[in-house]
């Protein structure tokens, strides 16, 4: 047999795992193979030598910096993990909020833009105009979020929860 | 208590539980973690994301399909790969030393040495630092850490047959490496010769 083919049985007895068959080819190839043989013994002595290489000690602190993340951490997951109504309002009374901000601002802008609105009864009444768009941006907007707080409470019932360890 | 037993417990909701695994593998996670990483700030660091995630996801363990120590060590080892890559991009980036100056046996982490004496032990270790990662998790998983083939085949996402090749080549490599460290080992250099054997 080659001796490249040796090289996985030779694996095998260097990290301690060959079975008998595997020990037995190895060594019959051995036999009949004096450069293999010097090559094993030198490969065997340094599969002896990396075992004593000790454990070296976790440094001064590890714990006490370990604590800390791990606080940290739970902490985090804990505010993750509140509680899903609080998601659900937040999620439908956010968007409001900003479609109310983004109206009243788009207003203010127009207020500037266009100080005098001409009067008589074919003139459009701007109050009236801007009263709509921010009513539709709000339903809008909170619609959006309708929608987003089913999604999310939806995948949650489906997949469970997000793993919050051992809380 | 087995480690499978207090993962179950821990996977329950017991904080203990946890921690006692924590006292019981944390040593060895971080030797896994520095010999990898080869720099003590970014093994402790790997080392703790290592046990963070397996607090969060300890309820995904199964026992059926291993050890928690390999489960563990795989998460450590997962852990490393991805700080080896983030380093590697801030190499190309030119924003640091891929091997950062990182001689665990300069830097003051190395292992002490049980029956070797102390030259010998800092030239096994800078030559194992010096192997490829590829060939020196397995050495370091099979030899050190004590898994299986079939355990490390695991970690590591390979065949066991594969993990036995990479233990093959990552021997006669380091046969090399260790037979050329300078000055101590010009006189194992010397006995040693050139590496050989199961070429042909």
């Amino acid at each position: 047999m080659k001796c490249r083919e040796m090289q996985a049985a030779v694996g095998a007895v260097l990290s301690a795992s060959a079975g008998d068959a595997e020990r037995s080819r190895v060594e019959t190839h051995l036999a009949g193979c004096t450069r293999c043989q010097d090559a094993y013994a030198e490969l065997l002595r340094l599969g002896e030598l990396v075992p004593r290489l000790g454990a070296g000690e976790v440094p001064r602190g590890f714990d006490q910096r370990f604590a800390a993340v791990f606080a940290a951490r739970r902490a985090a997951s804990r505010a993750a993990a509140r509680s899903p109504w609080v998601d659900t309002v937040a999620r439908v009374v956010r968007p409001g909020v900003a479609a109310v901000v983004v109206a009243v601002g788009s207003m203010a802008v127009l207020c500037v833009l266009v100080p005098e609105q001409p009067v008589g009864p074919g003139a459009p009444d701007l109050g009236r105009l801007g009263a709509t768009l921010l009513a539709g941006f709000v339903l809008a907007a909170m619609v959006q979020g309708v929608r987003q707080a089913v999604d999310v409470r939806i995948l949650v019932s489906l997949r469970g929860r997000p793993e919050g360890g051992l809380e | 208590m087995t480690d499978e037993n207090l993962a179950r417990q821990a996977a329950e909701g017991s904080p203990d539980a946890f921690w006692e695994l924590y006292r019981r593998h944390r040593t060895a996670v971080f030797n896994l973690t520095l010999r990898i990483l080869r720099d003590a700030g970014l093994a402790e660091d790997a080392a703790h994301e290592s046990f963070l995630a397996a607090y969060e996801h300890i309820g995904r363990y199964d026992e059926h399909r291993g050890k928690f120590m390999s489960w563990l060590l795989a998460i450590a080892h997962h852990e490393c790969c991805r700080v080896r890559r983030r380093r590697r991009w801030l190499v190309f980036m030119g924003g640091g030393d891929e091997e950062g100056a990182a001689d665990m046996a300069v830097s003051g982490a190395v292992a002490p040495q049980r029956g070797l004496g102390a030259d010998e032990s800092v030239d096994l270790e800078r030559a194992l630092a010096r192997l490829p990662e590829k060939f020196r998790s397995p050495i370091l998983l099979t030899k050190l850490h004590g898994l299986s083939v079939a355990e490390c085949g695991a970690v590591l996402g390979i065949s066991a047959t594969n993990v036995k090749q990479r233990v093959f080549r990552g021997f006669q490599l380091l046969r090399l490496l260790y037979g050329s460290v300078e000055p101590r080992a010009a006189g194992r250099r010397a006995a040693s010769g050139p590496a050989g054997g199961f070429d042909r």
